[in-house]
């Protein structure tokens, strides 16, 4: 809830004195209001286009604008394409949205990006658009409703914005997905647009590891469609760049003149100083799989003929948080040989700490071939 | 160490002492007085417990030591226990002492949410504690004093927007312990799609974190509790504290308090600032009705108490002695209709204070803005227009209107809702007059609603909420949502919509009093008009006899930048015409 100063101070711009003279009498009106009031004064409205395609750079400049822009006087819609890459959101396990081996072979990066929200695969056909305004502006609708106008009226495509703020079109065919970050004083809301993305490596990359088992956010799979399809063959990204570029600078019947038009932006170090380390931070593991919430997951692993008890195998389950082991433990222990349970003990004393890969199964597996006084050695290293 | 028993047991000559266990001294409670159990001599730690209530509290006295908390949330007021009583008992400044188990048992009460009679017991004993550590006196000579500075203020999460009513909390960036200042990111929470970094809103320590990761947190609800400097004034509006306790005068207020002070029949939660307002006052604390959180008085109360005179349970709605500033214009039945004839004013039962001097005050808040509106308004170019409304026919059929009314769930109809109609009927032939103008005057906008504001007088002051599109309303509608609006105004509960949109204004000032005025355009509408009192006066009539007439002064003001004289007269000979013969508004009515 604003503040009632905030409320009053509100309603004193833009309802006239006696809308503030009511709210400072009677507290906060009794229905919420769901979308705080526009100041008088509508901010200007400035387009970036991004230089680069490296998901890092791009996504180290928009938390940079995050970061250091004031968006009091400025709106700003930054406009940016990536190679191809996978961007998971705030609190999502990469291993459970996107398929890291198949991506690691590709040599496909992933990104962690600092909204919330499910997982995406960018290429070149896929256009990113971020939406920053101060905190009290911060509307994702009407951002979406700009884009609908603009597919509607410049390409003919009938788009529309579902209940889930993702933009639909024909048949509940996603063509872009949504995300925000809200802080104090400012705030983005960014979303994605495929105009002709590869679908199958879309699909391949974001198959992830599903039997893990999280209370990370989950990403709400959809059929996609690519607007270009549906758009015609003469629609391209750059079109629907330019097109979006002129309605978010020309929709509040500003001068064009006086608005600052496009600027495009080359997010390195030199030009934006401090991008250099935010670069670096998205980059490190710490943030990708550092940022990972606790998850567990499951499996079974076979068990060699001198531990083997009732079965060949045993159930055991990893549970890792942040992206470090934090405890091995053996499922149904009890149906297990006492020896069993001892050496999963110790497993999970000496691999505490380490980072999770996904070959820690393997590494565990191994270490249960082991005879007991080499394994006993090896718990202590 | 007996003299120093004798007098604890003196000053609790109220009260049952139990000197059961130590652990769990029980305390009676008669009010407000709380029992302190065993000596100070002993050095045990020693409890504070409520015979209902299982909370231990640590008490603040010399050589105690405080308890090992059985809950989590006392734990912090161990420290500031033990970091008060080692250092505040000094021979000199017991009284800061006690100011400091005062600030204890507040923020204990913002922490311990389901003690409330306990603590307010807590709190109103710093007064018996006056009595209690100046007994006290030749133990504590070692131990020094500081003024207490913390107390704990919970973190409300905020609106994140969006109708959003719970979101998840994704990541703490914070410990319980840590120190945060004002804007310092406190946790990442989740709601749908936007990830939010909380910030706090304070400088201090932050104690208790309501949730832990991938909880679901309710906005609106506490967040974290945050321990904060006393010194920081916009913190903690529910707990006030009084004025600092003078040092040195024990027993001027020891006497003063066994002489005036009652003991109140039932729990009363109270601050001791406003207890010794009380007191000052002669006001029965149990006679107030509070109404701040869980029953409170607040110093609001008091005045209020004090200006009725006599315990109110229920706002006073619409009653027919209530004096005329209290009474909105919307109801005519003091107003409009009441002949005057050589009644005199009836003085508002108000008891009010001569000012001893001058009185500065900032002007703030409601006031301000309404200076704000009325210099926008004195901007716009007034002009007058008044005229004289014979409304005998229409007080003459009254009675049958009230009927009909009656019969359509209006109570007590009054004229209100006929002259506002009959101006509305009369708009659709001016509708310059429903225009509105932008700041500059560069464009006019004649409005095709007639949203025919009617301004009400609370006990906050003006308010102008509309009506909107009485153009196709009827008379018993129009009734009905000026009823509406009036229980809203009382209420408090009037709604943007209500206050914003209005076209045009009526005043019926005449409710009050009053026949001519000269009333102020609200912005942007372009006119406005104010209805006197009906008073019988004698008047000649068609035949040219004297005879008595019902007679009510109207003063319209407009904006004479784009309304001009003759439209105002016209307009208002118009709406003249159908109150003067309601037949002609009946036959014109749409």
């Amino acid at each position: 809830m604003l503040s009632l100063k905030k409320l009053s101070t509100n309603l004193l711009r833009n309802c006239g004195p006696l809308g503030a003279v009511s709210t400072s009498l009677y507290g906060s009106t009794s229905q919420p209001s769901p979308s705080r009031p526009r100041a008088t004064e509508p901010p200007k409205r400035v387009v970036f286009i991004s230089q680069s395609t490296d998901v890092f750079s791009n996504l180290a400049f928009e938390d940079w604008l995050y970061k250091n822009w004031s968006f009091e006087k400025r709106s700003i819609l930054f406009l940016w394409r990536n190679s191809p890459c996978v961007v998971i959101g705030r609190h999502q396990n990469p291993l459970v949205e996107a398929n890291i081996p198949y991506l690691e072979s590709a040599g496909v990066p992933v990104a962690r990006r600092g909204s919330g929200g499910g997982a995406v695969y960018h290429d070149h056909g896929n256009l990113n658009c971020t939406f920053f305004t101060a905190r009290e502006r911060y509307d994702r609708r009407q951002n979406l409703e700009l884009i609908c106008n603009v597919l509607n009226h410049d390409f003919g495509i009938q788009a529309r914005a579902n209940s889930r703020d993702d933009i639909v079109v024909g048949h509940d065919n996603k063509v872009s997905g949504t995300a925000a970050k809200l802080g104090r004083t400012s705030a983005y809301h960014h979303c994605t647009l495929l105009v002709r993305t590869d679908r199958q490596q879309l699909r391949l990359a974001l198959q992830g590891d599903k039997t893990i088992q999280i209370k990370a956010t989950h990403s709400v799979s959809s059929p996609v469609a690519n607007l270009g399809d549906i758009g015609g063959k003469d629609m391209t990204v750059e079109k629907l760049l330019a097109s979006l570029g002129r309605t978010y600078l020309t929709e509040q019947e500003q001068d064009p003149r006086l608005a600052n038009g496009f600027t495009l932006v080359n997010p390195t170090d030199d030009w934006f100083p401090g991008l250099g380390k935010i670069e670096a931070d998205l980059r490190s593991g710490e943030w990708i799989e550092g940022k990972t919430p606790r998850f567990t997951i499951r499996r079974s692993v076979s068990l060699p003929p001198c531990l083997a008890g009732t079965s060949a195998s045993a159930n055991i389950t990893v549970q890792a948080y942040h992206g470090v082991v934090e405890e091995v433990r053996l499922e149904d222990g009890l149906m297990a040989c006492e020896e069993l349970t001892d050496l999963v003990l110790d497993i999970s004393t000496s691999l505490k700490g380490t980072p999770y890969t996904p070959g820690i199964f393997c590494d565990i597996s191994n270490r249960l071939r082991v005879p007991q006084p080499l394994h006993t050695q090896r718990s202590f290293l | 160490m007996a003299s120093a028993l004798r007098c604890i047991k003196f000053s609790y000559r109220f009260l049952n002492i139990n000197h059961g266990p130590t652990q769990t001294n029980i305390i009676s409670q008669h009010g407000p007085w709380c029992v302190y159990g065993r000596a100070p001599t002993h050095a045990h730690t020693h409890t504070l417990t409520h015979a209902h209530t299982p909370t231990r509290l640590v008490t603040t006295t010399a050589c105690w030591l405080p308890l090992s908390p059985t809950h989590a949330h006392t734990r912090s007021l161990d420290t500031h226990t033990l970091h008060t009583h080692t250092r505040s008992l000094d021979t000199h400044t017991l009284h800061t002492h006690t100011r400091s188990l005062d600030t204890h048992t507040h923020s204990v009460h913002a922490h311990t949410r389901s003690v409330h009679a306990h603590n307010r017991s807590l709190n109103a004993h710093t007064r018996s504690l006056h009595t209690h550590t100046r007994s006290l006196h030749t133990h504590t000579r070692s131990l020094h004093t500081t003024l207490p500075t913390h107390k704990l203020v919970p973190f409300i999460l905020a609106d994140i927007g969006e109708g959003i009513k719970e979101v998840i909390i994704k990541e703490w960036y914070v410990n319980e312990g840590d120190t945060v200042a004002q804007f310092d990111s406190l946790c990442e929470v989740q709601s749908d799609k936007a990830s939010v970094t909380i910030t706090s809103r304070y400088d201090g320590v932050v104690r208790n974190m309501h949730y832990s990761v991938d909880d679901t947190a309710l906005v609106g609800k506490p967040l974290v509790d945050i321990e904060v400097s006393k010194e920081d004034d916009s913190v903690g509006e529910e707990v006030q504290e009084g004025e600092a306790i003078s040092v040195g005068r024990p027993v001027e207020e020891a006497v003063m308090e066994s002489d005036t002070f009652t003991l109140p029949k039932g729990k009363i939660l109270t601050t001791p600032a406003v207890r010794r307002m009380a007191t000052q006052h002669k006001i029965a604390l149990h006679e107030v009705v509070g109404s701040g959180k869980d029953g409170r008085i607040l110093k609001e109360d008091l005045l209020l108490f004090l200006e009725h005179g006599k315990p109110t349970t229920t706002k006073p709605t619409t009653t027919t002695t209530t004096p005329p500033s209290r009474v909105p214009p919307t109801h005519t039945h003091t107003g409009v209709g009441a002949p005057v004839g050589g009644v005199p004013p009836v003085p508002p039962p108000v008891v009010v204070k001569v000012l001893g001097q001058d009185r500065k005050e900032v002007i703030k808040g409601f006031k301000k803005a309404m200076v704000k509106s009325m210099s926008l308004a004195m901007q716009v170019p007034h002009f007058g227009y008044c005229d004289e409304i014979d409304v005998t026919r229409l007080v003459e059929v009254k009675a049958s209107l009230r009927a009909v009314g009656e019969a359509a769930g209006i109570p007590r109809m009054s004229l209100l809702p006929i002259f506002i109609k009959a101006a509305s009927l009369a708009l659709t032939h001016f509708p310059v007059l429903n225009a509105s103008v932008d700041d500059k005057c560069e464009n006019i906008t004649y409005k095709a609603s007639h949203n025919i504001g009617v301004a009400m007088d609370t006990k906050d002051g003006l308010v102008v909420p509309n009506i909107k599109g009485v153009q196709g309303l009827s008379v018993v509608e129009v009734a009905g949502e000026l009823i509406r609006l009036h229980q809203a105004g009382l209420k408090a509960t009037l709604t943007t919509h209500d206050i914003t949109g209005g076209t045009f204004t009526l005043s019926n000032i005449g409710s009050i009093g009053g026949t001519y005025a000269k009333p102020v355009i609200l912005p942007p509408e372009v006119a406005i008009g104010a209805i006197g009192k009906i008073q019988v006066l004698p008047r000649y009539d068609s035949v040219g006899e004297v005879s008595k007439a019902h007679i009510m002064q109207v003063s319209w003001s407009a904006d004479h930048r784009v309304i001009d004289g003759a439209t105002m007269a016209r307009f208002s000979n118009l709406w003249k015409a159908y109150i003067e013969n309601p037949v002609t508004m009946m036959m014109y009515m749409k």
